[in-house]
């Protein structure tokens, strides 16, 4: 009964890889999404209409004339029947057209493409913090779970946690880029430019992960399962790492991934602390110029990464934790 | 008709997800007679929790006809459902579960007849519950304490108390010690046979273990898999077993003799494990763990009867010889 | 007990924790002694300390609870004063333990074959491959069907008694001398129950493995056991061969409990149950003097105040009890 190579073992096939019906599970979600954009979309639109700036008097100025602004208002179609603009506005949101900026005199989806990365890579570099520095602390808090380092860690964590995220980003910039020019003061500037906002936007969530990972693996801890594990005499790093932490991953994850949708939907405290021009920062501009595309078109982008995210959430628990089925 | 509840041709089906179903209760017909404990034999899987729960209308059944005391059980709604409610009532198996921790145990047993209205005022309602309790064999005292101040057995007592508060002519007992500590099981096995003998109850129990059983039934059914495989008179069924499941279970509880001359492989022992009701077996349910399977069990199994009202629905019953050879296969 | 040396020696061995001011002893110096292939049944009801015992053996209490013994001896290795990493590494090759519950003392997100797998490449050291098919090979001795293929499946997708297999399966992958089983059957069905303790009881004899088996069910006991400690309140009130103890039980709880379990006795008209009035006390309410003397039909006086020893009293049997004369052991059964 030899095999002709060297068979892998177990861990590979452990790996919860999808099982028969993620193609009907990848359909059912694409179909949900769609008809929730259907619903953000009609609500923003709808939202348009209660805002009491008249789009044409924003895109003319307040110094244009009475003649410019109708003018404008044929131009844009304001004064069509409001079906005729609502097919207008989901027809053009179908393909992509987000509607026209006046602050920035720019197509927001152009707008939107360019400063999305910078969205991207902030929520990243958070997600690095969150997870890296507290998950890290809370599997350390659990392994010595009443300990000195498990009391402090969760001093720690109610600290941080109460601490508002701009004063961090204020006093993280003051500390280590103008005490110590360490870090750039502000702007785009990558990589560099990219640790203090991710570490002031992280901080808080890393506080909260080292919290429920710490809770998670102490409950897992406490069960028979580990118990069980003990008796076989595993060494604790084993039952901690291979089998506690794997088991408690499902909360993390979850929470990760919807985290992670709602930071690409831009951060923007944080963004305008830095100047860091994200979605978020482009968000706030728009709301100061009572700019609706653009703020409407922020809103958009970011719904559809929540209920893209939430998916990729469903997914990785999945594929980490048999027992669940899609 | 000294049938105080009759149960024909009852089926419980329950969807399950993948557009599958479960196939919980497959037509089981039983009566309960005035005064008589029936206990309902099987293992996990058998249908027999569902059955009572469909009795008492606690779940609905696909199809079926429950008749209490004349009264269809299913014909009823509202009021008169309420009133039927009365007079059949359920001990649950954990003691440790079906007893609300957030009420005092004098606000439990008092709460069936807050909920029916009966006693006219609190002090009344004081006085029934101090009846009950003693009735239970437990101090009035008790009533004032919380569930997790007591032990399994009192909780247990508290959870009859209540359950006979209304009065009712049918006790449903689902597991009533499996969750007691062996000294304390006989306790309560008395207490039920007391109250039968004092209130003119009748029960069914509901149970896998066949010692309880053996203790306390004065007919017995066994189910398998949503299937009555055979069912009798205590004695007959649990001395003279006629289905090959029941003799395996019989075998299973039974410790081997020490100095017997039986040993552990020449016992029957069923193969594998039960059955799923997802997807039942075709004809016979037992046929795929049964020693004696032959390919006729692909059939529905005929009734054969022992006379005396002990039954089993078997092709080849442990009475007869079993097909192939005459000694039987063991496992 | 088998002629030769002891494998398992148990001496005085009590569990104590502390909480608050106040102090109990769930386990108070339990002592006995398990030989080569010996399979021997620890019974007791709630309060009565045997699953703990078995914990404190395998060495799995933890603060608060605090483990001393007289002498508490796997061979010859101390388990009192070994290291936590020798601890780790008798476990599971040489002592080795199932629990109650498989679906809940399995990890839920590894394979059953990884999980017997990986007891071996951390004992044995065995290649990836190697460990594979002895898992396998594990897997086709405890009777699950179709092994290579079951192998990779997950415990929820297993039955209980399956579930139950791929535990025993794992006790006996490093070949242990004496094998831990805490209450194996109870969460199984009836028809389970049998097969899993008759594939204990057969693992054991082929491979001269010792089994030290806690349960509260009287069946199970007298299906697997050979010797029997009854326990109660923290202690053993009787041990003996489980043919004398069912026949002539000492010890007036044992009596009571033989008598007042449900007994399986068809042709007996239906009749009232023997009882034990009262119900066994908790680990903080212990009375004195003899434990079970507020429930006891024989107290007596001396009863309330001094607690009877365990003693031999004849044909390998000990009791404690002032009612029964203690029998010198040195004139032979």
């Amino acid at each position: 009964m030899a095999t002709t190579r060297m068979s892998p073992g177990f861990e590979a096939r452990s790996l919860g890889v999808l099982r028969a019906g993620p193609s009907r599970f990848v359909a059912r979600r694409i179909a949900s999404i769609v008809l929730t954009l259907f619903f953000v979309l009609t609500f923003t639109f709808l939202l348009t209409f209660s805002i009491p700036t008249d789009p044409a008097r924003a895109v003319v100025g307040p110094k244009g004339t009475a003649e410019q602004v109708a003018t404008v208002r044929e131009n844009l179609g304001l004064d069509d029947p409001l079906p005729a603009q609502y097919a207008r506005y989901m027809g053009r949101a179908l393909t992509g057209d987000l509607g026209y900026s006046y602050s920035q005199r720019r197509a927001v989806s152009d707008l939107i493409a360019e400063r999305l990365p910078y969205t991207a890579l902030l929520a990243l570099g958070a997600l690095v913090v969150q997870v890296g520095l507290g998950v890290s602390v809370g599997v350390l808090a659990a392994s010595r779970a009443g300990g000195a380092f498990d009391r402090s860690a969760l001093a720690a964590a109610l600290l941080v946690i109460s601490l508002p995220g701009f004063w961090v980003g204020l006093v993280l910039l003051y500390l280590l880029a103008y005490r110590l020019p360490v870090f750039p003061l502000g702007g785009n500037d990558f990589p560099l430019g990219l640790v203090l906002p991710s570490l002031a936007l992280g901080i808080a969530g890393a506080a909260w992960y080292s919290r429920i990972t710490r809770e998670a693996i102490v409950d897992i801890l406490n069960t028979d399962m580990v118990r069980a594990l003990r008796a076989k005499g595993m060494p604790p790093r084993t039952i901690l790492l291979k089998h506690s932490l794997r088991a408690a991953a499902g909360p993390v994850i979850t929470m990760l991934a919807i985290d992670f949708g709602f930071l690409l939907g831009g951060a923007v405290v944080i963004e305008t602390v830095f100047s860091w021009p994200g979605l978020g920062l482009t968000a706030y501009q728009a709301m100061q110029r009572n700019d609706v595309p653009l703020l409407m078109g922020c809103v958009i982008v970011g719904s559809l990464f929540v209920l893209v995210l939430n998916t990729v959430a469903d997914v990785a628990r999945a594929f980490l934790d048999p027992r669940v089925r899609l | 008709m000294s049938d105080l509840l009759r149960v024909e041709d009852l089926v419980v089906r329950f969807p399950a997800p993948g557009g599958r179903t479960v196939h919980a209760v497959s037509g089981v017909s039983f009566a309960v007679e005035r005064g008589e404990t029936l206990a309902i034999v099987g293992e996990s899987g058998s249908g027999k929790s569902t059955t009572a729960r469909a009795v008492l209308r606690l779940i609905e059944p696909t199809t079926g006809r429950i008749t209490f005391d004349g009264v269809e059980v299913g014909a009823q709604r509202g009021k008169a459902l309420r009133r039927l409610r009365l007079r059949m009532q359920m001990v649950f198996q954990d003691p440790y579960s079906s007893l609300d921790p957030q009420f005092t145990v004098g606000r439990s047993v008092a709460e069936p007849l807050v909920v029916h209205r009966l006693g006219r005022d609190r002090a009344e309602a004081r006085r029934r519950v101090d009846e009950l309790l003693d009735l239970v064999g437990l101090d009035p005292a008790i009533a004032s304490r919380y569930p997790r101040t007591l032990s399994g057995g009192q909780r247990q007592r508290v959870a009859i108390a209540r359950a006979v508060a209304l009065n009712p002519d049918l006790i449903i007992c689902d597991e009533p010690v499996s969750a007691l500590d062996v000294s304390i099981q006989a306790q309560i096995l008395n207490l039920l046979m007391d109250l039968q003998a004092r209130l003119g109850l009748s029960y069914v129990v509901i149970t896998h273990d066949l010692a309880v059983v053996s203790e306390i039934s004065d007919r017995v059914i066994v189910m398998y898999l949503g299937h009555i495989v055979e069912s009798g008179p205590r004695a007959q069924v649990l001395g003279s077993p006629l289905h090959p499941y029941t003799a395996a279970l019989l075998a299973a509880a039974q410790p081997p003799d020490p100095g017997g001359a039986a040993s552990r492989s020449d016992r029957v022992v069923m193969r594998g494990d039960p059955a799923s009701p997802l997807d039942p077996p075709s004809g016979c349910v037992f046929r795929t763990r049964c020693p004696r399977a032959a390919d006729v069990c692909t059939n529905p199994p005929p009734a054969f009867s022992d006379g005396d009202g002990h039954t089993a629905w078997c092709f080849f019953p442990m009475s007869q010889d079993a097909p192939g050879d005459v000694a039987g296969r063991g496992a | 007990m088998s002629g030769s040396d002891p494998v398992l020696t148990v001496e005085g061995l009590s569990v104590a924790f502390t909480a608050g001011g106040s102090r109990t002893r769930p386990v108070e110096e339990v002592s006995f002694a398990v030989g080569r292939g010996d399979r021997f049944g620890i019974v007791g009801e709630s309060g009565s300390g045997k699953s703990l015992t078995l914990l404190a053996i395998a060495g799995l209490v933890d603060h608060p609870g605090h483990v001393a013994a007289d002498t508490l001896r796997l061979e010859d290795a101390d388990l009192l004063s070994i290291s936590r990493s020798r601890r780790r590494a008798v476990l599971g090759t040489r002592m080795s333990m199932i629990l109650q519950d498989p679906l809940a003392s399995l990890s839920p997100v590894w394979s059953v074959g990884e999980q017997i797998a990986e007891t071996l490449r951390r004992h044995t050291r065995m290649p990836r491959s190697a460990a594979r098919e002895e898992t396998i090979e594990l897997l086709a001795q405890v009777g699950i069907p179709d092994p290579r293929r079951r192998a990779d499946s997950f415990p929820h997708q297993l039955s209980g008694g399956m579930r139950q297999r791929v535990a025993i399966a794992i006790a006996m992958s490093c070949a242990p001398i004496v094998l831990l089983a805490d209450e194996p059957t109870t969460a199984l069905d009836v028809s389970i129950q049998a097969q899993i303790l008759d594939l204990l009881v057969e693992v054991c004899e082929s491979r001269g493995m010792a089994l030290v088996m806690v349960t509260h069910d009287l069946a199970a006991l007298s299906r697997a056991a050979v010797g029997v400690g009854v326990m109660y309140a923290g202690r053993i009130v009787e041990s003996g061969s489980l043919d004398r103890i069912r026949t002539a039980p000492a010890h007036p709880y044992t009596q009571a409990l033989l008598l007042s379990a449900p007994h399986l006795a068809p042709a007996r008209a239906r009749s009232r149950l023997h009882t034990i009035p009262g119900a066994p006390p908790s680990p903080d309410k212990r009375p004195a003097g003899c434990p079970f003397h507020p429930r006891c039909p024989y107290v007596m006086d001396v009863c309330r105040t001094v607690r009877p020893p365990l003693v031999p009293i004849g044909d390998g049997v000990s009791a404690a009890c002032h009612l029964v004369p203690a029998v010198f052991a040195g004139g032979g059964s």
